[in-house]
């Protein structure tokens, strides 16, 4: 063979090797760590993670909440905080528990100073059961806990279900939007209200509504 | 062997239509009951009341019931409604001070100011050949209905007025069913014609001018053109 076209063909083939190492490894580097092992992959993503710790929010300088959980993350690029399996949780009012709860897990937003619990969330006033739902949010700053889901609601004589639900830490009031049932509220059957503007007072286990309230139920034999 | 799986077939028949109309029977029973809060509701509780001012409309089956306040107990399923009371049910509206409703029973007591109004279709037809429509008007002092059938107990003070005749009694007791309605007690009957009938009792019909009374004595009243 001409040792020409060998030259040529050689360069040609270490040009596209050359070519393709560039591409491969300096245009698509991987980022340091990925696909290296995460370790536990029930263990929220985080640059920290720390296992059975307690951690507490502070809103103007006063506790707002603390948190003991089997495992936190701490996330800094997303300015969050990742908590899982949170066994006890303390929402806080005038330096003083006001509720307390637990849930499967929780996010708390450095940023706004937001936190997020879902996953089998109970709300707990004085050791009673007060609520239960699966998504909770709350902003110390505003004192207001958003529940946008469905909730429902423990009172003395049973079990009422709302739309979702408002709790003002400061004024103590929960206020329901949408369908409120209660569940064997009238004459031993469910009793539905809509509309208008529903609040509940645990104190005194009663709602009140106005604002054009519809309320629904059935009587009659069903036996 | 034939015969035996036929009549076990038919038993089981017997017994799915039986189950069938016991569970309309059932449904039937049931009703829905509509409240609407113009105002402020307060719920205090399944053994507790329902508190409710600045205005209420109760709706159930055919029955609308309209007043500025209301307390229902929650487990006896009764309310007391009162501030001026309006029920309306197909051709009777009645109206008065106030109103215990007992929505198991389908009753309702009304008193002070009590005031009924019937739209009656009477058996006599007009120039169209339609039946002719007349207001029967009832006021006493207290009024028992059933918004089941109609049928009522008017106490004290009892006026009754259909067309141009009048009648006035202590008690009177109305069966819709029969158009019947029952006065007792110094029962005055007055008609067009200055024709009046005085009596302990008396029967009048809703539907058809036709009055009858008893007791001892009838005195029976009306003018003769000389």
């Amino acid at each position: 063979m001409d040792p020409r076209i060998v030259r040529r063909v050689s360069a040609f083939i270490a040009l596209v090797l050359a070519c393709l190492y560039i591409y491969a490894f300096v245009l698509n580097e991987p980022p340091d760590g990925e696909g290296e092992s995460s370790g536990d992959a029930n263990s929220p993503t985080s640059e920290l993670l720390f296992e059975g710790v307690s951690i507490e929010g502070r809103s103007d300088g006063e506790r707002a909440w603390r948190i003991s959980a089997s495992h936190v993350g701490l996330k800094d690029e997303d300015k969050r905080i990742e908590i899982g399996e949170i066994m006890h949780g303390e929402i806080y009012r005038e330096d003083e528990v006001y509720l307390s709860f637990k849930a499967s897990k929780g996010i708390f937003h450095t940023g706004p100073g937001r936190l997020f619990l879902s996953g089998g969330v109970d709300v707990y006033s004085e050791d009673r059961k007060l609520l239960s739902t699966d998504e909770l949010e709350w902003t110390p700053g505003d004192s207001m806990v958003v529940i946008p889901g469905p909730a429902e609601i423990m009172t003395e004589q049973g079990v009422v279900s709302a739309d979702s639900l408002q709790v003002d830490v400061a004024s103590d009031e929960i206020c329901a939007s949408g369908n409120l049932t209660i569940h064997e509220g009238f004459g031993g059957r469910d009793i539905v209200m809509k509309g208008g503007e529903i609040r509940f007072d645990p104190d005194s286990n009663s709602f009140e509504a106005w604002g054009g309230t519809r309320i629904e139920f059935e009587i009659g034999d069903d036996d | 062997m034939i015969g035996r799986a036929r009549r076990r077939a038919v038993s089981i028949l017997v017994l799915l239509a039986f189950m069938a109309s016991a569970a309309i029977v059932a449904e039937a029973a049931k009703k829905t009951v509509i409240v609407e809060v113009h105002g402020r509701a307060r719920y205090e509780g399944s053994k507790g009341k329902t508190i409710i001012e600045g205005g209420v409309t109760i709706q159930y089956d055919d029955t609308v019931i309209v007043a500025a306040s209301a307390v229902m107990d929650n487990a006896a399923e009764t309310a007391k409604l009162s501030g001026g009371v309006t029920l309306t049910q197909q051709d009777v509206t009645v109206t008065a001070r106030e109103m215990d409703v007992d929505l198991k029973k389908d009753s309702a007591e009304v008193r002070g100011n009590v005031k009924l109004e019937k739209r009656e279709e009477q058996a006599e037809k007009d120039e169209s050949g339609k039946p002719r429509i007349s207001i029967v008007t009832v006021t006493c002092d207290t009024l028992n209905i059933s918004t089941k059938t109609q049928n009522f107990a008017a106490r004290g003070s009892v006026l009754i007025t259909k067309d141009a005749q009048k009648a006035q009694a202590q008690k009177a007791d109305y069966d819709n069913a029969q158009k019947e309605l029952v006065l007792e007690g110094s029962v005055f009957i007055e008609d067009e014609g200055d024709k009046s009938i005085r009596c302990d009792r008396a029967t009048l019909y809703t539907d058809k001018e036709l009055v009858e009374a008893e007791g001892q004595p009838v005195v029976i009243t009306f003018e003769v053109e000389e």
